[in-house]
């Protein structure tokens, strides 16, 4: 169960792997990382000697960390995961990317239709949209949940909550009639 | 006999029908959480925060303490009926539990499972309640510089020893220390971070970051298909059948015990006492042939340790403000979102709340037991809620939860954006939890480092004056040298696992 192993790295010469695209993924996170924390220092630099403290040091940190990652992934195929960890990250798959291009997409959508729908009105429609477009195809249960859910966050939030929400565009079509 | 009577002075407290409702609620919630394969306590107390943020800290408390038990009990069901631990801590249960679904013993199984779990949780808040405030009393004694190396601590436990690269648990508490930074500095009211945004003045509310954290990345998944289960496969059929109960009462002692040594140990967790649990149930019997094979003592090791874990994670965290696991980490954020401090103090400034805390983990212990015996079908149904209805409804709840909290878009967005973080976070096998914990103890260190070089006017040797700042030295060096250790010394053989 804690089996160590090491990931699927190519030996090209004694000492150099050639990476996997996850580990070159990695690289490329490190190498983003390090370069953030750089320029986070920079902003640091402006701040007055008591605030500088603990943020330099953090970022300092930040950066050895980051070439120690780096350093890692360019020598031995990364540091050593554990089978469970290796287990619960699967390979991306075209399919897999699409499906999250088009959830990000989605959510993306639903958050800007708030102010102008309405929460409720925004949720009711954003379930069975999200669901459909992720592949599920049972119109009825997706319709019916998605009453469900809306009337449940509706009574948490506007009855029991009694939460302040952004007015209902259905609600204020009909004030102005 | 102090404690005593404030335990006493909590329990009308516990056992108002606004706290009692959010008990039963959050009990209901975190087993239908916890059957679900990828969601865990954590993820269900993050989704939950937002809501409970209006509430009384107590209300909030219980819904909290109902998850966080009812989740571990939960994670069973999966694990018996489909060979698929619903939580971490669900994996020990696998290994008797599935064989005796597979004899048409799975009704039996899941009995055992839940009564176990609650007599494990019980024992547990019970430790919680006898332990927590005579060490609250000994943390009281700590100086400045004794809670700055407590917090650095903390996070050197955390972020090292919970994730396979020690590198990459230290990067993960660096991002949280670096959010935890955003916002006015409260002592000279330079901003930092803030980018000349407004919005980031006030720095980022914990809700924000633990529900992006938490809640966004276990949703992905789902609308990914990676947790779609066959729902075919669920079978309950079985005659109830006469068991002695009796029998499993040694295996209840010792297990119990192995689950709350664990708890308290930081950065272990429920699936570390199961599986001792479950190894030491196998070798202390007299036959241990039967283990692996559906024996029933090996499910009640396994889930009584599991479920003894969970108060006895609070124990440090609570106290000392050091989280056991993840779970306790998210429970201190939910803390300080009702204006709680985790630290000794909670239990001089705020002790109704905190002993009221730890009896609602010992009341939802035993609502556990009748809400997962009346609804044991039900729960058994709940596998079957397809996985691309459940991602969008735990988005949309997280968004109207977010934005509930101050009306701001802006932090739903933001929300949003730490999800991803946390997605990729994931995907590269870097553990969350230390950033959280950095978000929590990183200001309480920078405020106890500036209070100690302010006491002391700039002299570092105060740091290392007394001998509790040496004590919680020792015990970084420990914690910085355990993993090199581990990889260094011989491979020893583990004990044998179906």
């Amino acid at each position: 169960m804690t089996e160590t192993v090491r990931r699927d790295a190519l030996r090209l010469t004694p000492g150099i792997y050639r990476m996997t695209k996850r580990q070159f993924a990695e690289a490329g996170a490190a190498v983003l990382l390090a370069g953030l924390c750089v320029w986070l220092l920079i902003e640091v630099r402006t701040y007055p000697s008591g605030s500088q403290y603990l943020p330099v040091g953090v970022l300092g940190l930040a950066i050895l960390l980051c070439l120690a990652w780096l350093i890692a992934l360019l020598r031995k195929g990364g540091p050593p995961v554990s089978a469970e960890e290796n287990a619960a990250i699967p390979a991306a798959t075209p399919g897999s990317v699409k499906r999250l291009l088009v959830l990000a997409g989605l959510t993306g959508a639903y958050t800007v239709s708030i102010p102008w729908l309405g929460f409720y009105t925004a949720t009711f429609l954003a379930i069975p949209v999200i669901s459909g477009a992720i592949g599920y195809r049972n119109l009825p249960a997706m319709l019916l949940s998605s009453c469900v859910f809306t009337v449940v966050v509706y009574g948490i939030f506007k009855l029991f909550l009694a939460v302040p929400l952004p007015e209902e565009l259905v609600v204020r079509l009909m004030g102005g009639l | 006999m102090v404690v005593f009577n404030e335990i006493l002075a909590a329990v009308p407290l516990v056992f108002t029908v606004e706290v009692f409702v959010a008990m039963i609620v959050g009990t209901a919630i975190g087993i239908a959480i916890g059957a679900l394969p990828g969601l865990s306590a954590t993820m269900g107390i993050a989704v939950l925060i937002p809501v409970t943020f209006s509430m009384s800290p107590l209300t909030a408390l219980g819904m909290i303490a109902g998850i966080y038990n009812g989740a571990m009990y939960g994670g069973s069901i999966p694990a018996i009926l489909l060979r698929i631990p619903g939580t971490p801590a669900g994996i020990a249960t696998v290994f008797d539990g599935y064989p005796m679904a597979q004899q048409g013993r799975a009704r039996l199984a899941l009995d055992i499972s839940l009564a176990s779990s609650s007599i494990g949780s019980l024992c547990s808040a019970v430790a919680l309640l006898l332990l927590a405030p005579p060490l609250a009393m000994v943390a009281l004694k700590f100086g400045p510089a004794d809670y700055f190396w407590l917090a650095v601590f903390g996070l050197t436990t955390i972020a090292v020893l919970m994730s396979g690269s020690p590198v990459k648990g230290l990067l993960s508490a660096c991002f949280g220390l670096v959010v935890g930074m955003i916002g006015i500095d409260v002592i000279n009211g330079q901003p930092r971070f803030t980018f000349d945004i407004p919005e980031l003045r006030g720095g980022v509310h914990i809700i924000v970051l633990l529900t992006g954290l938490y809640a966004i990345p276990p949703a992905i998944d789902l609308a990914l298909g990676k947790l779609a289960i066959d729902g075919s496969k669920l079978n309950i059929s079985g005659k109830p059948e006469k068991f002695a109960w009796a029998s499993l009462i040694p295996v209840w002692m010792k297990s119990s015990v192995i689950g709350i040594v664990i708890g308290i140990i930081p950065a272990l967790g429920g699936n570390v006492a199961a599986l001792l649990a479950w190894n030491e149930q196998q070798r202390s019997a007299k036959d241990s042939s039967r283990y692996g094979k559906g024996a029933p003592e090996g499910v009640a090791a396994a889930e009584c340790a599991n479920n003894a874990d969970t108060a006895a994670t609070l124990i440090p965290a609570l106290t000392l403000g050091v989280p056991g696991n993840a779970v306790a980490a998210v429970i201190l954020g939910a803390l300080l979102v009702h204006g709680l401090r985790p630290g000794p103090e909670l239990f001089t400034a705020n002790s109704q709340i905190v002993y009221g805390f730890m009896l609602t983990m010992l009341v939802t212990a035993g609502l556990m037991f009748v809400i997962g015996r009346l609804g044991a079908r039900l729960y058994v149904h709940v596998l079957r809620l397809p996985s691309a209805l459940l991602a969008p409804m735990i988005i949309c709840m997280t968004v109207i939860g977010v934005y509930s909290v101050h009306n701001s878009m802006f932090e739903v967005g933001l929300m949003l954006g730490f999800g991803c973080i946390g997605f990729a976070m994931e995907r590269m096998s870097i553990p969350t939890a230390p950033a959280v914990l950095a978000v929590i103890l990183g200001p309480m260190a920078e405020e106890a480092l500036r209070r100690a070089l302010l006491i002391s006017r700039g002299d570092l040797f105060y740091l290392v004056s007394s001998p509790i700042s040496w004590v919680l030295l020792t015990l970084i060096g420990i914690a910085i040298v355990t993993p090199v250790w581990r990889r260094l010394r011989p491979q020893v053989a583990s004990p044998s696992q179906p």
